[in-house]
């Protein structure tokens, strides 16, 4: 029986592999670094996803060096011919010919009187024209500005509208763009990705091009900007860090093994369901999602703690019972466990987040390989040697004796609840996107630097607006300008990119050259006067004021001036009636004050949406904790009935360790103010995991110290992995260490305080 | 923006007395402007609008301090004063929108005899002799010669002409007389 089911796993196993290796070699199916897809996607309109997509669109595809060297010009060619080469960079652009400008006469010409910025109209209606008159003299004598014709332009209207919208401040002096900061000039350089920012190719192919162009170019500074900078290194962090805890704990998994069982035949049987556990997990993981994510098998590596933990508890008791071994002795109780876990891992499932439902997929089919390895392979294999288990054994069992029933009922539920009343009153939460962030801080500095310079924004906070058509739309921008105006000027919000400061509404422009006509009326006699005109042209020049065309937003849009403008408008809307939408991102500085006004803006008007993408997803990350949060204890609920079902009186011994161990760091979190988060919960599941098998393996062999050893063991191997992540510099598995630590730590203390005082009969039989 | 060049081009003239005393070809330029002095003098600019078959006269006076600032005081018929440094271009001491400094880093390199920015952007013809020559540019961009056909420079000892041929009949002129040039 038992060797029909050894074959049928076998089988099973090896149509896993081969999924696994046609997910990988024909469906190619690869390793995601993209950190972001533990996030949620729901939730949203698709309008705002839509939306989201197109402004992130410039920081995901392409990135950005600013570089500062002493030989700027030669050492910027240098960089770009690197670049150039790298397969990992389609297109760069470094030159201000590389931005085709088009024809700015020809589109905005015709319709240069409608177009007056801020400053000039309020000029022209308070009255001072004279001014305007006198800038406009020179100009005319020598122009040095487009078309500054004295009957086409002679104030130069068009000029004073392109300079408005150019950008400012990048161009050098030999065609090179370049950017000034005080006394520092720095080289400009697009690169636009060949790959997704998250591929390691695309990751590797950049990060080896800048590294030889970095030797060979020691004295040049490089400031970084964009997300594939991000992506590889928190993509190099989790690699190091998964290989480094990796490696530890197998080091020292092994070492502890090898000490008690001293043999590596056993050695050997213990670490293979932890190997087939892997190999299982990996392949369907593979097969069924089409990639894996490496924060997968970061978290997959505490899968190999538990995935020994049933070899360690099968092979005590082999080593203990020798040929007394029935596996009708262990079976209901690795079941038990495997159950328990797997329900709250199920909960894990439930979440909208992709990646964590990745991770949980993972861990489930892994504990579940891991559990059918050991219940149906080990058996047959020999049995581990005893005299190395009899001893360590005996050593643990003295210690245990020491704890034994140290904790009577009434003083654990009073510290219990004690633990409880203080997590309820003084737990804090802490859902800060921050927590994800894997960046270094260099890197950081470098990205803050870049924005700063060139008021680029990563697109994460902005106003969509909507509107029934393209007239209504701009005259919506146009009424909360003033608003966003003032924030700007007041200091509470960096900036923002209204697309109506480019292409005015009609109303707008029927209003700008109302007040050309007055400027003209007012001023254009005495301006021919003073250069030697004669007046007699006014009536001619006044004719190009008759009707000129309005500058239109699409024609803006299609045109080479409006490229960069492009991804603030919508195309191409689905849904009821005709309607348009857009965004206004706000850039830079963002504090409570403009927060407050902006949320009060959003919702004094309708179709006005203030989206924060970065507030949304530690939102989506608060909420995902409080639901998981919720499902574990309803999986708890479950798991405490079928205790009360299996161990009558005596459950409360089984679940004490698990719940009080989680009791324990709640209320140690709480008592020193460290906020909770989605990780620290993630970590409680893996205290819960192993506190329910220790429990219950007391619990079905109370007086065997094999179990207490196993139990001793399990404890020690997953403390060394977990104590590990609690220094890692990602705070995502930080939490998740510092939790398993403590949690690990109150697991093997409760198992034997909650036992009874009076030891029972001492069992080695061997 | 390219447009802002018709502009550099202009003032930048005054580097090109240098070639006076030297061989007539843009490799010995830069060397002859290096050795620049300081000058000053009179100007008189003339525009042409050929739609209105109108010449606008004006004239002032031109100062430049070598590496530093170049200064175009107008007197006639209105009064004002442009001035170029590194940091931009200054109208009557208030800072000139819509003009980058790129252009005046231009002007001042031009004027400091970097000449490898000019003939990046422009096609440069030399003809004559030391005493009497000509300069003729055609600007290397198809986008630029559509607002600039060609640009000529005249001189001797000194520069005394500059014309700027910008299509559709109109052109812009400037006659420069150096202050006691010896």
């Amino acid at each position: 029986m038992l060797r029909v089911g050894a074959w049928l796993w076998a089988l099973l196993l090896l149509l896993a592999c081969a999924l696994g290796a046609d997910a990988f070699l024909r469906q190619g199916a690869r390793f995601d670094t993209d950190i972001t897809a533990l996030l949620p996607q729901s939730g949203e309109s698709a309008l705002v996803q839509h939306a989201d997509r197109q402004l992130g669109e410039a920081f995901n595809d392409h990135f950005l060096l600013l570089i500062e060297a002493p030989e700027l010009a030669e050492v910027s060619r240098a960089l770009v011919d690197t670049l150039e080469r790298s397969d990992a960079v389609s297109s760069v652009q470094w030159r201000r010919d590389d931005f085709i400008q088009g024809d700015p006469l020809a589109l905005l010409g015709p319709s240069r009187y409608r177009l007056l910025d801020p400053e000039l109209a309020a000029r022209i209606e308070t009255g001072d024209t004279e001014g305007l008159r006198e800038e406009a003299r020179g100009q005319l004598l020598m122009p040095f500005g487009l078309d500054h014709h004295p009957l086409r332009d002679p104030f130069g209207l068009l000029d004073r509208h392109i300079a408005r919208i150019a950008p400012q401040g990048v161009g050098s002096d030999d065609g090179r763009l370049e950017i000034t900061d005080g006394e520092r000039r720095l080289g400009l350089v697009i690169g636009q990705l060949a790959g997704a920012p998250y591929a390691q190719s695309t990751q590797d192919g950049l990060e080896s091009a800048l590294a030889s162009f970095s030797a060979a170019h020691p004295q040049a500074r490089l400031v970084r900007s964009g997300m594939i900078f991000h992506a590889a290194a928190g993509a190099a962090q989790a690699r190091t860090e998964t290989g480094l805890i990796g490696t530890i704990e197998l080091v020292s998994l092994i070492a502890l093994l090898l000490l008690v069982f001293r043999s590596l035949k056993t050695l050997a049987t213990l670490l293979l369901p932890l190997a087939m556990a892997i190999l299982f997990a990996f392949s369907l993981t593979a097969w069924g999602f089409g990639r894996i994510n490496l924060m997968t098998l970061a978290f997959g590596t505490s899968l190999i703690g538990i995935a020994v933990d049933y070899a360690i508890h099968l092979q005590c008791l082999r080593a203990a019972q020798g040929k007394r071994f029935v596996l009708g002795d262990v079976a209901p109780g690795l079941t038990l466990g495997l159950v328990c876990s797997l329900l709250a891992y199920a909960a894990q499932v439930l979440t909208p987040l992709p990646g964590l439902r990745q991770m949980a997929v993972f861990v489930m089919l892994g504990l579940a390989a891991a559990w059918a390895t050991t219940l149906l392979w080990l058996p047959l294999l020999p049995a581990p040697p005893t005299h190395g288990v009899e001893r360590a054994a005996r050593l643990c069992w003295r210690l245990q004796a020491r704890l034994r029933g140290r904790l009577p009922p009434l003083l654990l539920a009073c510290a219990a609840a004690l633990l409880a009343l203080l997590a309820l009153l003084y737990s804090s939460a802490n859902d800060s996107l921050r927590l994800l962030n894997t960046s270094p801080a260099a890197l950081l500095d470098d990205e803050r630097e870049a924005q700063r310079l060139l008021e680029r924004d990563p697109g994460t906070r902005y106003l969509l607006v909507e509107a029934p058509n393209v007239e209504a739309w701009l005259e919506r921008v146009e009424s909360i300008t003033p608003s966003l105006q003032a924030l700007v000027d007041a200091q509470h919000l960096g900036d923002f990119d209204g697309l109506a400061a480019r292409v005015p509404s009609h109303a707008r422009q029927d209003r700008d050259l109302a007040l050309v006509r007055a400027l003209y009326t007012a001023e254009l006699g005495a301006l021919y006067r003073d250069t030697g005109l004669p007046e007699s042209l006014v009536p001619r020049a006044l004719e190009s004021l008759d009707d000129p065309p309005y500058l239109e937003l699409d024609a803006w849009l299609a045109s080479p001036l409006g490229t960069a403008d492009r991804r603030l408008w919508l195309e191409s809307l689905e849904g009821e009636g005709p309607r348009v939408a857009g965004m206004i991102p706000l850039e830079g500085a963002f504090d409570a004050q403009a927060r407050a006004s902006v949320e009060a803006l959003a919702a004094s008007q309708p179709g006005l949406t203030f989206v924060d993408r970065v507030e949304e997803i530690s939102a989506a990350l608060g909420r995902l904790r409080v639901e998981i949060g919720t499902w574990v204890s309803l999986a708890f609920a479950a798991i405490l009935a079928l205790m009360a079902l299996r161990y009558r009186a005596s459950a409360w011994r089984v679940v004490a360790p698990p719940l009080g161990a989680v009791l324990l760091v709640l209320g140690i979190y709480a008592a020193f103010g460290v906020s909770l988060n989605l990780f620290h919960l993630l970590a409680l599941l893996l205290v819960l995991g192993l506190g329910m098998d220790a429990g219950i393996f007391t619990a079905e062999h109370p007086s065997s110290a094999h179990v207490w050893l196993a139990v001793t063991l399990s404890a020690l191997a997953n403390l060394l992995a977990f104590g590990l992540l609690a220094f890692s510099a990602v705070p995502v598995l930080h939490a998740i260490g510092l939790t398993a630590l403590l949690g690990l730590l109150g697991v093997w203390l409760l198992v034997p305080l909650v036992q009874r005082r009076d030891p029972p009969p001492l069992d080695f039989r061997s | 923006m390219i447009l802002r060049l018709l502009f550099a081009v202009l003032l930048a003239l005054p580097a090109f007395n240098a070639l006076a005393n030297a061989s007539v070809d843009t490799a010995t330029l830069a060397q002859a402007l290096a050795d620049d002095e300081p000058n000053s003098g009179r100007f008189i600019q003339r525009r042409y609008l050929a739609d209105l078959d109108t010449t606008l006269e004006s004239e002032g006076r031109y100062e430049y301090q070598r590496g530093e600032r170049m200064t175009w005081r107008l007197e006639r018929p209105v009064v004002e004063t442009l001035s170029i440094s590194s940091e931009g271009v200054e109208r009557d001491g208030r800072p000139l929108e819509g003009l980058p400094a790129e252009v005046s880093r231009l002007i001042l390199s031009l004027l400091d005899g970097d000449f490898a920015a000019l003939e990046s952007r422009f096609t440069i013809t030399l003809e004559g002799t030391t005493q009497s020559w000509r300069a003729t540019l055609i600007p290397r961009d198809e986008q630029l010669r559509q607002h600039l056909e060609h640009a000529e420079l005249q001189g001797g000892a000194r520069i005394t002409k500059l014309g700027l041929w910008l299509g559709q009949g109109d052109r812009q002129t400037i006659e420069l007389t150096p202050d006691a040039y010896e």
